[in-house]
């Protein structure tokens, strides 16, 4: 499976599984920074969730809460998420 | 919108943001102390980040602080960094993540520890692969009930108890309590002394996990109890000799209303455990003679939890007592989250203490 389409299901998940809150699947949808619709535990429970998703899909363990905030950026977007994703993956 | 770290100086705006998001500070002398008298931080001075800090126009948002621990374990030490007064306020929320992250990626600790995150907090901690300790029983805080009627009139108005039919027999009736035993003696005092340092070589041999009791870093982590003279310690001897001490915080519960001693310190050299029973027996009559309404601990190994519920104490389950660690030690993942029965960490292992 692409990664890609391991976002979009854990996107579909996420928006499934509460109501509070609702992840637009937009390239340019804010995961992280100010005016983010997403409070902190929804963030880390979507991502989270991605990680589930990759190791379920890929068998690879990775650590994507860490690699996002060490890319020390003030914004990341959902394209952003992808491009960190197979980085973590090429690794 | 910046990060920046946290000085001595910004206490008077950290103490503005807890007022405004409800959580309690220590004034400035004893909050400047965690780190002007912390052991660790007297030695190694400008190393150590104290926290990290949001700040948007001059002003501070949000904060995280970072306290220095020293654990032991076969003779080796470790460095911990210790999470505490984590608070960033609703327009900020979104940099929240951002905080514990360099909490949590922070160089040169061994060991980053939070034991007191509510259920939220305990997410984001597992999010950035800290993980839950695996010691027994550790979210149930043990409670003796000494004011009966206080308590069951608290009970109606929602102070909650586990109470299955064991506990209720508990707190209707009288527990048997052992009596004293002629060669085990104790002295109640309002210090810590240089013998501590001979128990802890003890603890060594013993090959437990703990963090330091050596007098510099019980002073230290007593600090504002012992200026206010709100601490008991109680010295164990058998025939003579010491053989360990029990720390007791005289503290008030907010909600509740209620006069509380919370025993934060039980150290006693393993072949002489069965002293537990009569020490806590001693307890209970100094809560008792000194008017308090209950008696607390929260932690602890099972063999110690197993002899507090002989005595009657009883169990209720907090919200708010989860005691995550990342670990960047490899030797010691068996002894933190595969020992579900030997460790023995409580309260006093993180800020916990500091906020009673």
């Amino acid at each position: 499976m692409i990664i890609s389409k391991i976002i979009d299901n854990t996107i579909e998940e996420f928006n499934n599984n509460q109501n509070e809150h609702k992840i637009n699947n937009e390239k340019k949808f804010l995961i992280f920074g100010e005016d983010s619709s997403l409070d902190s535990l929804a963030c880390a429970n979507f991502l989270t969730d991605l990680e589930k998703n990759v190791l379920k899909n890929f068998n690879i363990d990775i650590d994507i809460m860490n690699a996002i905030f060490t890319e020390n950026k003030d914004k990341i977007y959902l394209q952003d998420l992808k491009i960190i994703l197979e980085n973590q993956l090429k690794k | 919108m910046k990060i920046e770290k946290v000085s001595l100086n910004d206490y008077q705006e950290i103490s503005e943001i807890n007022k405004k998001n409800y959580l309690d500070i220590l004034n400035e002398s004893d909050w400047r102390d965690i780190w002007e008298k912390n052991p660790y931080y007297i030695k190694k001075d400008q190393d150590w980040t104290i926290g990290w800090k949001i700040t948007d126009k001059a002003k501070i948002h949000g904060v995280i602080l970072n306290i220095p621990y020293i654990f032991k374990l076969n003779g080796s030490e470790y460095l911990a960094a210790v999470c505490s007064n984590y608070v960033v306020e609703k327009k900020y929320r979104s940099f929240a993540l951002k905080l514990r992250h360099l909490f949590l990626n922070q160089g040169g600790a061994d060991l980053l520890i939070t034991n007191s995150a509510n259920e939220k907090a305990e997410k984001i901690m597992e999010a950035f692969k800290a993980k839950k300790i695996a010691q027994y029983d550790y979210q149930n805080r043990l409670i003796f009930v000494l004011n009966r009627n206080k308590i069951f009139f608290n009970y109606i108005k929602q102070f909650k108890f586990n109470f299955n039919l064991n506990n209720l027999a508990k707190f209707f009736f009288k527990v048997k309590i052992p009596t004293q035993n002629k060669n085990v003696t104790f002295s109640l005092n309002n210090k810590f002394d240089l013998d501590c340092n001979q128990l802890e070589k003890k603890l060594i041999y013993e090959k437990k996990f703990f963090s330091s009791k050596n007098l510099d870093w019980l002073n230290w982590k007593y600090n504002k109890y012992l200026k206010k003279n709100h601490l008991f310690i109680v010295k164990i001897f058998d025939n003579k000799n010491l053989v360990g001490f029990i720390v007791l915080i005289q503290n008030y519960e907010k909600t509740y209303k209620l006069k509380r001693l919370s025993i934060t310190e039980i150290v006693i050299i393993k072949e002489k455990m069965f002293i537990l029973n009569y020490v806590l027996n001693y307890c209970i009559n100094l809560g008792k003679k000194n008017n308090f309404d209950v008696i607390d601990a929260v932690g602890f190994q099972k063999e110690k939890r197993v002899i507090f519920e002989k005595i009657g104490f009883i169990k209720k389950k907090s919200a708010n007592y989860n005691f995550l660690i990342k670990n960047n030690k490899k030797e010691l993942e068996n002894t933190l989250f595969n020992n579900s029965e030997e460790l023995d960490l409580s309260l006093t292992d993180g800020d916990g203490v500091l906020n009673l």
